[in-house]
């Protein structure tokens, strides 16, 4: 057993030629408040769908509660919330029969269940749209949705893809409070995005994916220090995918006069 | 206008013609692409598709001929049922039969005069109404969702009647259907009315204007339907076209397919006044009106398709100048009680009752699964009424329905069981539970529809009677029950493994390939149900039940792998192999055992007379040539594959980390209770002849040359214990027992090395499978299987000799 709740270890993806995400490492403890930052097409989508297990990694290994993330991924599941980056649902059942349908699958008893997600109901302003079918959510809505799917069962690890994306100034604001009062509870999240502000705002530990690969990660204010004495987490984010961009292209000498 | 046309001409191309552009490509493909393995598919597509035509040609002949023999109810000449001349009709139709298109000077008659014109004209007119209910059920996927197409078109600056018109273009133009059907019937008749050649251009003329007055129709519905009514009454409104469509379109097949035109078709034919050949879809009929001047009828044909495709634009631009989606629309399926603490019966929860819930308001979707099969069962009977009478004479033909009926209930939704899961699929995987799991779950729900049907038309036939025995009736009705949730299950299992759900297009996620396959294997069963021998019932349940398992084996591999669009289970020995093997290797023994037979026939002889019977020697030839033309194939194929430690994996070899326990010692000591088991039951036999009637077919062997009994002792102590060990326990017993446990794998490959034995030696057999099953899974050495059959056949054929 790891005593990480999450535990990267150069985990990798290939398509064929590709690098999709090439040896990363990292881990997140409980009480964390973890961001994966990349601009578009960086891997991040890919690394989190390999800690689903939805995807195989084509090496390495990624460990929930030090269980294996694809080889058991339904015991993983018990640990771990999830939402993706564009949420899914049945067209035709309704907000309230879906949060349902995900207690039930989880096994849990009806009044814990509803006890959670009423709650996140109210504070993310779902009520109204309980009794509706899912095919007439909007984006923001959806994410909203799965986003108390993800807590329903109070995980241990709560797994986000650009949280975000969709959501309006309110939601946002609401989705940050949940997550500081999760990572007060103890439960550790790990959540992918390319805004820089927000993250610097949240997150006390980030890890910066350029092109597959790990340009930097660590305490944000370590990586300041590090990278960027003086400017903000952008200064830091553009020097550190410098930095991870000079030696890939320059030849094997010239590495080690870039770095 | 022009660039949207060209816009839904270069979709539709790219659609169909993936396969053209695929080859140029070469083989690098790109990143997150979905291999699409449909090329050859389309080929088989486009052959179909031009059989079908012929098909086509051929029914609307025959069709098109009987119609201008129709008389008037009150005329008393009786019509012949088969097409044949009437007393009155000319003696130029006497060959009908043998033409594939009707005599240019076919119509002997004014047109208007016997029930031709009218009866062409309600031919067009069901025609048209089962293209049109079809397309509005099936064909708009669209229709159902929240987001339409058309509101992105609408971001451009392009005013709505270019934009609808554009639309109706493209409706008019591709419409595959039309081609299919209109084209051939069309053609037929002209090229009856005399047009030759020219009934070619004509036909398409014809085709594309029925098409065109489809298309007008259809814009004006579907426009109607988005704005004024809300979506799940939208979808209601496709579930009756669809259930509507397919009456039409079976009442079209009934009349084509028909002996002779049904009474009420011929009432109905002659009530309807004349006029109705000016109904717009029966225009056509015109064209063949004698002494009609065929441009005129054309310009007026063309102008009347070009009003009818603008006033249904007008009225569509009209429906939507209120703005083109209503508020109320999509919101207006709001429940305001639905609340999380509404309690929910216990069997209504978890994945069952998310299915249930969704299958009950996809109104479209259930009424395919449930509604069509008893339609389509409908008009079968109607088609072929003696059906029901075979099924009266012998409860075997009614319990081959009742599973048919079962097997087609569990189609479409058994397929779908992973394709409808969709984009949703990711929901799944967040939780804590097997995929398989809950797929299972998914089919015994199938398996409870299909059931329900098969179930009911068991009760149904059962209360008709027949003075069937009460075991005939148990007997057929559980074979049938037991093959409905065998094909459940098979259906779930191919439908994953030919799910696309990369694929956008929800029609496209599912391969059609897969709905064949499945019909064939399901064929199968049926013949095991009909087959009157028990031994050839039994042997089909084995096959079929394990063909499931083999089938569900291939689907765990594939799961954790279903949403990753690059990779692939790791290359592995499959129960399907094993399976595949000993069909393989018993299709070669015959033919190789055949092909000796036909070249021993002595020079001269009468082709007709019987063939040689197959001496010892042959026969051994050709289990050693089959053995080695099998086994040498499927150790290339495995090899190709890049089976990790191959020999090891098939028990030849000892592997790194699989060594062999002592197989000479457990290969002998296992021989002699098999050997024991054998003697006992020879001895049986003897004290009890009544076994032989289990339907012994000992081979019928010719006379043979001194050496017969070398060439025995060679088959049955050396060629056959190694090559059926290596098929039945090298292939199939390891591919089983890479996901059953060892009880199951040993009693599962002991059947089937039983029942391809005849079946007075199945429970002999049955107990050598066993047995050598446990020698490998033991000793992990095929060899020491081989070593037991040995001793087993030289013990067998010593003592019956």
């Amino acid at each position: 057993m790891s005593e990480h709740i999450l535990q990267i270890d150069h985990l990798a993806k290939t398509y064929g030629e590709f690098r999709a995400v090439d040896a990363i490492s990292l881990q997140v403890e409980a009480n964390d408040l973890f961001a994966l930052l990349g601009p578009n097409g960086a891997g991040k989508t890919t690394t989190i769908r390999m800690l689903m297990g939805i995807l195989q990694p084509s090496a390495g290994t990624a460990r929930i509660c030090g269980l294996d993330c694809f080889g058991q991924r339904a015991e993983v599941q018990r640990h771990v919330g999830y939402v993706p980056d564009e949420p899914v649902f049945y067209d035709y059942l309704r907000g309230a029969e879906i949060i349902r349908f995900v207690g039930e699958m989880r096994g849990l008893r009806r009044a814990d269940a509803d006890r959670v997600a009423g709650e996140l109901i109210d504070r993310l302003e779902l009520d109204d749209a309980l009794g509706e079918f899912a095919v007439n959510y909007s984006k923001g809505m959806k994410k909203k949705l799965a986003l108390i799917c993800a807590l329903v069962h109070e995980p241990a690890l709560l797994i986000l893809d650009e949280p975000s994306s969709g959501l309006d100034p309110f939601a946002t604001r609401t989705l940050q409070e949940v997550l500081r009062e999760c990572a007060g509870r103890g439960t550790a999240v790990f959540y992918s995005t390319h805004l820089l502000d927000q993250a610097e705002r949240l997150c006390r530990n980030i890890a910066i994916l350029h092109k597959g690969r790990l340009a930097a990660s660590g305490p944000l204010a370590e990586l300041r220090a590090e990278l960027a004495p003086s400017g903000s987490l952008e200064d830091v984010f553009f020097e550190a995918a410098a930095r991870e961009t000079e030696p890939a292209d320059a030849p094997p000498n010239g590495a080690d006069d870039g770095a | 206008m022009t660039i949207l046309a060209g816009v839904a001409l270069r979709r539709f191309a790219n659609r169909h013609s993936g396969f053209l552009r695929r080859r140029r490509r070469g083989p690098q493909e790109p990143r997150g692409a979905t291999p699409d393995k449909g090329s050859r598919v389309n080929l088989a597509l486009m052959a179909f598709g031009a059989l079908f035509m012929l098909q086509g040609v051929v029914m609307a002949t025959r069709y098109v001929e009987r119609l201008g023999t129709l008389e008037p109810p009150g005329a008393t000449t009786a019509v012949t049922t088969n097409g044949g001349p009437t007393a009155e009709a000319p003696t130029r139709h006497d060959h009908s039969d043998e033409r594939l298109l009707p005599d240019p000077r076919f119509w002997p008659y004014p047109l208007g005069e016997r029930g031709m014109r009218r009866g062409l004209s309600l031919t067009f007119v069901v025609l048209f109404v089962a293209l049109l209910l079809t397309t509005l059920g099936n064909a708009n996927q669209d229709l159902g969702k929240v987001d339409w197409t058309t509101e992105w078109l609408f971001s451009f600056p392009a005013t709505a009647r270019t934009l609808f018109a554009a639309k109706t273009f493209e409706y008019a133009f591709l419409n595959p259907f039309a081609y299919f059907s209109v084209l051939p019937m069309a053609f037929v008749a002209l090229w009856g009315a005399g047009f030759g050649w020219n009934a070619i251009p004509l036909a398409l003329a014809t085709t594309v204007y029925i098409s065109a007055i489809q298309a007008a129709l259809r814009l004006y519905c579907e426009t109607w339907l988005r704005v004024r009514c809300s979506l799940s009454a939208t979808k209601n409104v496709q579930a009756a076209c669809t259930a509507l469509g397919i009456i039409a379109f079976y009442t079209l097949l009934y009349l084509v397919l028909a002996d002779a035109p049904p009474d009420w078709f011929r009432a109905t034919v002659f009530a309807v006044p004349d006029a109705i050949a000016f109904v717009p879809p029966c225009a056509p009929v015109l064209l063949l009106q004698s002494g009609a001047s065929v441009g005129y009828t054309l310009l007026a044909l063309a102008v009347l398709a070009v009003a009818l495709g603008a006033l249904a634009v007008q009225g569509a631009a009209e429906l939507v100048r209120g703005g083109l989606v209503p508020a109320s629309g999509p919101y207006a399926s709001r429940d305001r009680h639905a609340a999380l603490g509404e309690p929910r019966p216990r069997w209504l929860r978890g994945v069952l009752g998310k299915e249930l819930r969704l299958f009950v308001r996809d109104r479209n979707f259930l009424v395919q699964t449930t509604v069509v099969p008893l339609l389509v069962i409908g008009f079968q009977m109607m088609l072929n009424p003696q059906w029901l009478d075979a099924a009266g004479g012998n409860f075997d033909h009614g319990a081959t329905i009742a599973f048919g009926i079962g097997a087609y209930a569990v189609l479409s939704g058994g397929l779908s069981v992973i394709t409808n899961e969709g984009q949703t699929l990711w929901l799944l995987y967040t939780f804590p539970h097997r995929i398989e799991e809950i797929l299972r779950r998914k089919v015994a729900l199938w398996a409870g529809v299909g059931l329900t049907y098969a179930g009911a038309v068991l009760l149904l036939l059962t209360l008709r009677g027949g003075g069937h025995s009460g075991w005939a009736l148990l007997s057929g009705s559980i074979l049938a029950l037991v093959g409905v949730v065998i094909y459940a299950s098979i259906a779930a299992g191919l439908g994953v493994l030919g799910a696309r759900l990369h694929a956008q297009r929800v029609q496209r996620r599912m391969r059609q390939s897969s709905v064949y396959l499945y019909l064939m294997l399901a064929s199968l069963y049926s013949y095991g149900i009909y087959a009157s021998a028990w031994s050839s019932k039994i042997a089909i349940v084995v096959l079929c039940t394990l063909l499931a398992c083999a089938i569900w084996q291939k689907v765990h591999d594939q799961i954790p792998f279903l949403l990753d669009p690059n990779d692939a289970p790791p290359p592995s020995i499959s129960s399907s192999d094993g399976l595949i093997a000993a069909l393989v290797f018993f299709v070669v023994r015959g033919l190789t055992a055949g092909a000796m037979q036909i070249a021993s026939r002595p020079s001269g002889a009468d082709k007709s007379a019987a063939l040689p019977s197959l001496t010892i020697s042959q026969l051994t030839i050709a289990f050693v040539i089959a053995g080695v033309v099998t086994l040498g194939g499927y150790l290339a194929y495995f090899a190709a594959r890049r089976i990790p430690n191959l020999m090891a994996a098939l028990g030849l070899a000892e592997g790194a980390d699989q060594r062999f326990r002592a197989p000479i010692p457990y290969g002998i000591a296992l021989g002699l209770p098999a050997a024991a088991l054998g003697i006992g039951y020879l001895q049986l036999l003897e004290h009890w002849p009544a076994l032989q009637g289990l339907g012994a077919e000992s081979p019928l062997l010719g006379a043979d040359g001194p050496n017969a009994r070398w060439w025995m002792a060679g088959l049955a102590v050396v060629a056959a214990p190694l090559v059926e060990e290596l098929l039945f326990r090298g292939i199939l017993f390891r591919g089983l027992r890479r996901s059953f446990r060892a009880v199951w794998a040993v009693l599962a490959s002991a059947a089937v090395f039983a029942i391809v034995h005849p079946p007075v030696s199945w429970i002999p057999v049955f107990g050598l499978g066993v047995i050598t099953a446990l020698a490998v899974e033991r000793t992990r050495s095929v060899w020491s299987a081989v070593l037991v059959h040995a001793i087993y056949n030289a013990t067998v054929i010593t003592a019956a000799s």
